[in-house]
């Protein structure tokens, strides 16, 4: 049997860890509970790793967990209203020919994102605007940049047919936009 | 002339959807790829649109890459709290 090492977890895995919190949840703070939480789960459960996986891939599957705990408890689970994916979100940023909506089209983008301090500004409000995309949308999305997916793997993940990938990840690319537009590059 | 143009012409719609396609290295057929050219031709709001999606891809592609390491002070922590666990399940 595979036995784990916890006195090596924290230096070896605590950054990855954390970093991978930090992109699923808002603040710091709440992502350094939630690593701790990680390491205490594994440790009360580490008798149990039967080294199927690498301890890696183990803590980081209970910080998935944790995670998806949080945000079922703080109820902003995975499910949304149905109505909400189900409405025809396109007629929103086009009208009925299929050409851009006077209000929604895409203006000029005027503030630059010049150096870190202000591209860590931007990923603030780029966390905004993915909060705010539908559950489906944004799990696409995370998938696509956070796990570096392939297309195809995301569908076999998400059960989505081919079609409906390219229509979900469109419409979470057209609200993504119109959000940024509106909350960095607009003034 | 104008009827013919017209069937060929993808809309803003379309556009998009191609452009998300070619974003993603989707192989398009020539007539899309000829559409999407025709259209980005005449469209600055579609012209608009596949430079601020670049520029969207992008940030997003750094988005991960973004996120410090957790202070040293707080790993402390973790080490000590592992090491005071470890220990307490040894005594048990």
């Amino acid at each position: 049997m595979t036995t784990c090492n916890p006195t090596v977890w924290v230096k070896l895995y605590a950054d990855e860890l954390f970093k991978f919190a930090c992109s699923r949840v808002s603040d710091t703070g709440l992502a350094q509970d939630l690593v701790q939480d990680t390491f205490l789960s594994g440790l009360q459960a580490m008798h149990q790793f039967r080294g199927e996986s690498s301890e890696k891939t183990w803590l980081l599957a209970i910080l998935k967990n944790k995670i998806n705990d949080h945000f079922r408890m703080a109820g902003k689970a995975a499910i949304t209203t149905l109505d909400m994916e189900a409405r025809d979100q396109q007629l929103i940023f086009f009208n009925e020919k299929g050409h851009w909506r006077k209000e929604m089209a895409p203006r000029p983008w005027t503030t630059d994102i010049n150096d870190k301090a202000e591209q860590a500004d931007f990923f603030r409000i780029l966390r905004t605007c993915m909060d705010k995309l539908t559950s489906l949308g944004k799990a696409v999305i995370q998938h696509k940049y956070l796990d570096e997916k392939k297309s195809a793997d995301i569908c076999k993940d998400l059960s989505l047919t081919s079609s409906n990938y390219w229509v979900i990840i469109h419409r979470a690319r057209l609200q993504l936009r119109a959000c940024l537009e509106k909350n960095w590059f607009s003034n | 002339m104008g009827k013919h143009l017209h069937h060929l012409m993808p809309c803003c719609k379309d556009v998009t959807m191609l452009v998300e396609k070619r974003l993603q290295q989707e192989p398009l057929t020539w007539m899309q790829r000829l559409g999407l050219k025709f259209h980005l031709l005449l469209c600055v709001y579609c012209r608009r649109y596949v430079k601020q999606t670049a520029i969207m891809h992008r940030q997003l592609q750094e988005y991960r890459e973004a996120f410090t390491a957790p202070n040293e002070q707080v790993k402390q922590q973790w080490e000590a709290l592992v090491a005071a666990y470890l220990k307490n399940d040894k005594d048990l």
